[in-house]
């Protein structure tokens, strides 16, 4: 970076625009001094730099970035293909069979895999490559399906503690609202604000989030080879919004043992981050302006040999900088279901 | 695409190696701080595409680079997406000086690492609400009695001083 001084008020705008916050008479100051100034250029290049650097320290996220980037690469489109990707990354096992809890949904056979059959999904998946051919299974198990029809009204109370709610920001169940039906049944769930009871420091919170948190203790002998996929899906849609504004949805799952699910520490997103046993995020969906048609999100999970509780967020955001502001206009949730997937030996 | 198992071990160890690298420069071309992880998949979706036409043992971390500006410079011709830039003009200012930038490394990491630690005590607990607890400079001027706009100012300040460092205890490990 250079040590050619710059005035107060060319520093101040840029600044501003570093933080993505810049005023209108910054525009016309900060063009001419950038076009006339290659010094100026590359403090301002610097700056980025150093900014993005301490973003990516703040807060690593490599992992999340692969998986993120091996799920639009490779988009799970349907249940068959998320199972044969299941297939081709988990390793085979012989110990699932007769342990499975009476949700089984079935299990659909697949036949892999030749060295190269499977491996163009495998090698992305979980960068596991089978030399082998072998007869395979993929057994499935409803872990959680949710439309909202019953259990109890959400909670505006932050990330849950306690299993068997919802609970985040303010929300609602509603049902059919102007041209939103629900995706399936009578009733959905409604984002409403980007702030839950006792927030602190609400001001210029812009994405309303709820989490649920599901004890999958009694799973633990199928986990326990960490051998298991979760998937999620849920499907979100919006009343028909301005062609200027923009609102991005986001998965993240938390894989979680029980001292941490209680702790609270989940209620601090960077330490949930950093502790949790494992996590993986989805934030590629933006919705369309056709309210008659309901997006799906999805995400999937390995999950670890120690698993006890499974959190999920979903989140809804306001994604450009004009439109920030603390309430949502008609933003809805419905058909959450998280499936687990595990390849066994046929015997 | 390619189909082959070992082209995308490969492919795959590239992403690891160059997203990081890849990020920064994403936003040094003037991308909003929020769109650079969707802006540097996308270049790695391209190259995926594209991986056919890229020359094993040239520089990779290069290709994914240039496909970066293309990307931004297409960003400023589609009207829906200029909302990922921080303005027009600066996108288009940098993104049309091509300067040469230094390759992310293990060492400017640990540049950074280290001269984090030598920070006023002040500047530690800036970068701490800025970056670490993603608080913004309204927030922490309305905790500290302080305005957003000299928040921004002293953050500015703040990255002129740790990128001098950086370059200083780079260049004094080069020599």
């Amino acid at each position: 970076m250079t040590t050619q001084p710059i005035s107060d008020e060319l520093q101040a705008a840029l600044a501003r625009l570093i933080e993505g916050v810049p005023e209108s008479q910054d525009d016309e100051l900060v063009a001419n001094e950038l076009r006339a100034q290659p010094e100026l250029r590359s403090q301002l290049r610097d700056q980025l730099v150093i900014d993005a650097l301490l973003r990516l320290e703040a807060e690593p996220t490599e992992t999340a970035f692969v998986e993120e980037l091996v799920a639009r690469i490779l988009p799970p489109a349907d249940e068959a293909a998320f199972l044969r990707r299941v297939s081709a990354a988990l390793p085979l096992s012989t110990g699932f069979i007769g342990k499975m809890p009476v949700q089984i949904q079935g299990w659909i056979p697949s036949r892999f895999l030749t060295a190269a059959a499977g491996l163009l999904i495998g090698a992305f998946f979980a960068s596991i490559v089978f030399a082998y051919v072998a007869p395979e299974i993929v057994r499935t198990m409803q872990l959680m399906r949710e439309s909202f029809e019953a259990g109890p009204a959400p909670r505006a109370t932050g990330v849950p503690l306690e299993p068997g709610m919802w609970s985040g920001d303010y929300s609602k169940i509603v049902g059919k609202q102007h041209e939103v039906q629900p995706k399936s049944g009578d009733k959905m769930l409604r984002f409403l604000r980007a702030d839950y009871e006792g927030k602190p420091q609400p001001e210029g919170s812009s994405i309303s989030q709820v989490y649920r948190l599901i004890d999958v203790r009694s799973y633990r002998d199928q986990f326990s080879d960490g051998r298991a996929v979760v998937r999620f899906s849920a499907e979100l849609n919006a009343l028909a919004f301005n062609s200027d504004e923009r609102y991005k949805c986001s998965v993240a799952l938390y894989a979680l043992d029980a001292e941490m699910a209680a702790s609270g520490l989940t209620r601090n997103r960077h330490l949930l981050d950093l502790s949790a046993l494992a996590m993986a995020r989805n934030s590629h969906l933006d919705l369309d302006r056709d309210p008659t048609s309901w997006q799906t999100l999805y995400s999937e999970l390995s999950l670890p040999p120690n698993i006890q509780y499974l959190l999920i967020r979903v989140e809804i955001a306001h994604a450009t900088p004009a439109q920030v502001r603390m309430t949502f206009d008609g933003h809805y949730l419905d058909d959450v279901s998280l499936v687990v997937a595990r390849g066994v030996r046929k015997l | 695409m390619s189909s082959n198992s070992t082209d995308h071990d490969w492919f795959m160890e590239q992403v690891r190696r160059e997203q990081n690298g890849l990020r920064v420069f994403v936003r040094s071309l003037g991308m909003r701080a929020e769109a650079v992880d969707d802006v540097a998949q996308e270049c790695f979706i391209v190259a995926f595409q594209k991986l056919q036409t890229f020359e094993r043992g040239t520089n990779f971390g290069a290709w994914v680079r240039a496909i970066a500006r293309i990307l931004v410079r297409n960003e400023l011709r589609r009207e829906g997406r200029r909302q990922r830039l921080l303005a027009e003009y600066v996108a288009e200012i940098l993104v049309n000086d091509e300067v040469p930038m230094p390759e992310e490394s293990p060492a400017r990491i640990e540049a950074l690492r280290r001269c984090l630690s030598e920070l006023p005590e002040k500047w530690r607990r800036l970068v701490q609400q800025r970056y670490f607890e993603n608080l913004s400079p309204s927030v922490i001027g309305s905790q500290e009695s302080r305005t957003a706009n000299e928040v921004s100012q002293t953050l500015f300040r703040l990255r002129a001083a740790l990128y001098k460092c950086i370059t200083r205890r780079l260049s004094e490990q080069a020599s």
